[in-house]
């Protein structure tokens, strides 16, 4: 549905996109992530058409995106990182207006603009300048005015910034059921957690270049496994555990001991007979895998960002 | 306390210094302004001559002593008098381009000698003036008496005299060159007209201070990811602005109209006139408010430049000062300051009495300024957002 191939701009002597290509299928939630100034918000303003590239293409739908096609802008619905929406008037005018620019009209428009208010829990106050508005509600309004021509793409650039979590969890229903009813969805946040809840592949951005591109559950397997096993005992042991056997190392924490083994399949088992041994009975014993911060840390380095 | 104090006012003079070229421009509205001021109320410290004020003359009498008159009054310092006949010097004195002409009366010249002799009556100059302009007709009336007594003295005695004011044996009568009852309403139809179009110019830098903003919170970002073109923003903009200036414009005069008491002459043209008139400055505000727009990079710096314009047009397109004060080079200048060309149009319409065709120059050259604007504004207004 949506290719993004070799795209590269840059302002001045500043290269914002050196190298960037990812695909999006149709019905899927797509999340860009990367730390900032990795060139995000000029990936998603080229494939909104808000900026035309300096090489490398945007196709969606077969169709080239550019500033000045307005084919594929027709299909495409924007929520952009700021609030942008006109404060001064009401969420129904604002609402109005961003339909208008899609040629809504009408009933068609009165209808469009019912459902994005119901659909953001605004209806009751519609009629009330925007500037009245809190930070979550103002965050609604944003998502809503993108979604009133039924745009078959939806691009979010840091939706939730400065929600609160009410808000962020209606938001993400919403974008749940739009992804249910088909929607593609390319979503760039720096919230790891929503990445996780949200999307099905992720692309991760740095200086410039797409440096990992993957399914959720690929991108985890990106860097080593760590094998943390956590062992919930039935009752503090007696007397000091040491040298359990296939552990690198181990930690206890009242009832819990968290071991560190160098192989899950060949030392877990030596693991729990060695507790079997010392008399220690255990109801859970469960894993961890890696999380999406910990790839995302380690393929970007910890170095602060400007 | 007094380190936080140092730090308090330390902060705030980094952030003030932070934009060098809003600090420049905050230093050099005053200073030019100033220095403008000075320069037309003060002396430069080059000259102390004062400023000839610029007459026609009609010369009808055509007898020794009128050319002795009028060569007297080119000679002297206080007039610079160009001879032209009556129907020029009317039309330039009711265009605004002259403040007046002095017509000699045919026969002037031996009915004055009679009058100073004999105690005859008294001939009297005919002053066509532009009831905007008594300074300079003041400045007039004083020349012409001293030149008048001092040719008549010489012709009659031999010797040339100043004035005595209680005995002239001439007068002087003058003919405002507007509608009837422009003289008397004159004066507070000019100052709608000028601050009309200066508070139109500094409500266009509001709405060009309103679309940065728009664009600060990302509203461009937005609306350039819609398939509307920019020309397209821009032109929707621009017609909604000229819509709000139009208003203005109508809200002000309206309150002339009503509590001053001037109107616009009347005949169909004339109110068409005046209403192509408002409409074509409402354009060129709106315009000029997104030319505003389009030059600064932040909403700081283009409020300090466009303040220092308005301020600039509002000075040379003669809204605070007469333009006979000016120096000669900027009476020229004015003609290329939209402001002077909507001041002068109103003014043709309302109380100078002048045509249609006077107001469609006016429109075609506000028009022009527009398309200038516009064209500057569509080219340099940058849609792309910043790195990121």
């Amino acid at each position: 549905m949506l290719e993004i191939v070799g795209l590269r701009k840059s302002y001045g002597d500043i290269e914002a996109v050196r190298s960037a290509s990812f695909s999006v299928e149709a019905g899927t939630c797509y999340g860009l992530l990367g730390p900032n100034g990795a060139g995000k918000t000029t990936v998603i303003s080229i494939i909104t058409g808000t900026l035309d590239a300096d090489g490398g293409r945007v196709l969606f739908d077969g169709e080239l995106v550019s500033t000045d096609n307005p084919g594929p802008k027709r299909k495409m619905g924007y929520v952009p990182q700021e609030v942008a929406l006109y404060t001064e008037i009401n969420a129904f005018d604002n609402l109005r207006f961003f339909g208008s620019l899609y040629g809504l009209s009408g009933q068609h428009l009165l209808n469009r603009i019912e459902h994005g208010l119901e659909l953001t829990g605004l209806s009751d106050r519609a009629k009330e300048p925007v500037a009245n508005y809190s930070g979550g509600m103002k965050r609604r309004l944003n998502i809503a005015a993108a979604l009133l021509h039924e745009p078959d793409l939806i691009v979010l650039d840091e939706p939730t910034v400065g929600v609160d979590p009410q808000s962020r969890n209606a938001i993400f229903d919403t974008l749940a059921e739009l992804t249910s009813r088909g929607k593609t969805i390319l979503y760039t946040t720096h919230y790891m957690e929503e990445v996780e809840r949200l999307c099905h592949r992720v692309a991760i951005m740095d200086n410039g270049t797409v440096i990992a591109e993957e399914t959720l559950s690929g991108m985890k397997r990106l860097i080593p496994q760590q094998n943390d096993v956590f062992v919930e005992l039935e009752s503090a042991p007696s007397c000091e555990i040491e040298n359990l056997p296939g552990t690198l190392s181990h930690t206890l924490d009242g009832t819990t001991l968290k071991l560190e083994i160098g192989d899950l399949n060949r030392d877990l088992p030596k693991v729990l007979l060695g507790l079997s041994e010392l008399g220690l009975k255990y109801h859970t014993v469960r894993t961890q895998e890696s999380s999406l911060e910990q790839v995302f840390l380690t393929l970007t380095g910890r170095s602060l960002r400007d | 306390m007094l380190r936080l104090l140092f730090e308090l006012i330390r902060k705030d003079l980094r952030i003030f210094t932070a934009d060098r070229r809003s600090v420049m421009i905050s230093f050099l509205t005053p200073v030019i302004l100033a220095c403008f001021i000075g320069y037309l109320m003060g002396s430069t410290g080059k000259s102390d001559q004062p400023k000839a004020v610029s007459v026609f003359v009609v010369d009808q009498d055509k007898s020794d002593f009128s050319k002795n008159l009028i060569s007297r009054l080119k000679t002297g310092n206080a007039l610079k008098v160009e001879e032209v006949d009556e129907p020029t010097a009317k039309t330039k004195v009711s265009g605004g381009d002259m403040a007046l002409a002095i017509v000699i009366p045919a026969e002037f010249g031996v009915q004055a000698k009679m009058a100073m002799l004999k105690h005859t009556d008294q001939p009297s100059y005919r002053f066509l003036t532009d009831p905007s302009r008594s300074i300079e007709v003041a400045m007039a009336k004083g020349a012409l008496m001293k030149s008048t007594m001092q040719a008549l003295t010489q012709t009659v005695f031999g010797t040339a005299t100043d004035p005595d004011a209680s005995n002239l044996p001439f007068k002087i009568s003058e003919e405002s060159q507007t509608v009837p009852n422009g003289a008397a309403t004159s004066g507070a139809a000019h100052a709608f007209a000028g601050m009309s179009m200066q508070g139109l110019l500094f409500w266009a830098i509001e709405s060009a201070m309103t679309l940065l903003r728009e664009k600060r919170m990302g509203i461009w970002r937005r609306l350039r990811s819609s398939p509307v073109s920019p020309t397209m923003f821009l032109l929707g903009r621009g017609i909604s602005a000229a819509i709000r200036a139009l208003a203005i414009v109508l809200v002000v005069f309206g309150v002339g109209f009503a509590v001053f008491r001037f109107s616009i002459t009347p005949s169909v043209e004339n109110y068409i006139g005046f209403g192509l008139i408002a409409i074509c400055s409402a354009i060129m505000a709106s315009t000029f408010g997104l030319f505003v727009a389009a030059l600064g990079k932040n909403e700081q710096q283009s409020r300090g430049l466009s303040i220092l314009a308005v301020l600039g047009m509002c000075m040379l397109g003669g809204a605070w000062f007469p333009m006979f004060l000016m120096p000669q080079i900027m009476q020229t200048i004015s003609k290329a300051i939209p402001i002077s060309w909507a001041v002068n149009g109103f003014d043709g319409m309302i109380w100078r009495g002048q045509g249609f065709s006077d107001a469609i120059t006016a429109c075609a050259v506000l028009l022009a300024f527009s398309i200038v604007f516009g064209f500057v504004a569509l080219r340099r207004i940058s849609w792309e957002p910043e790195a990121g």
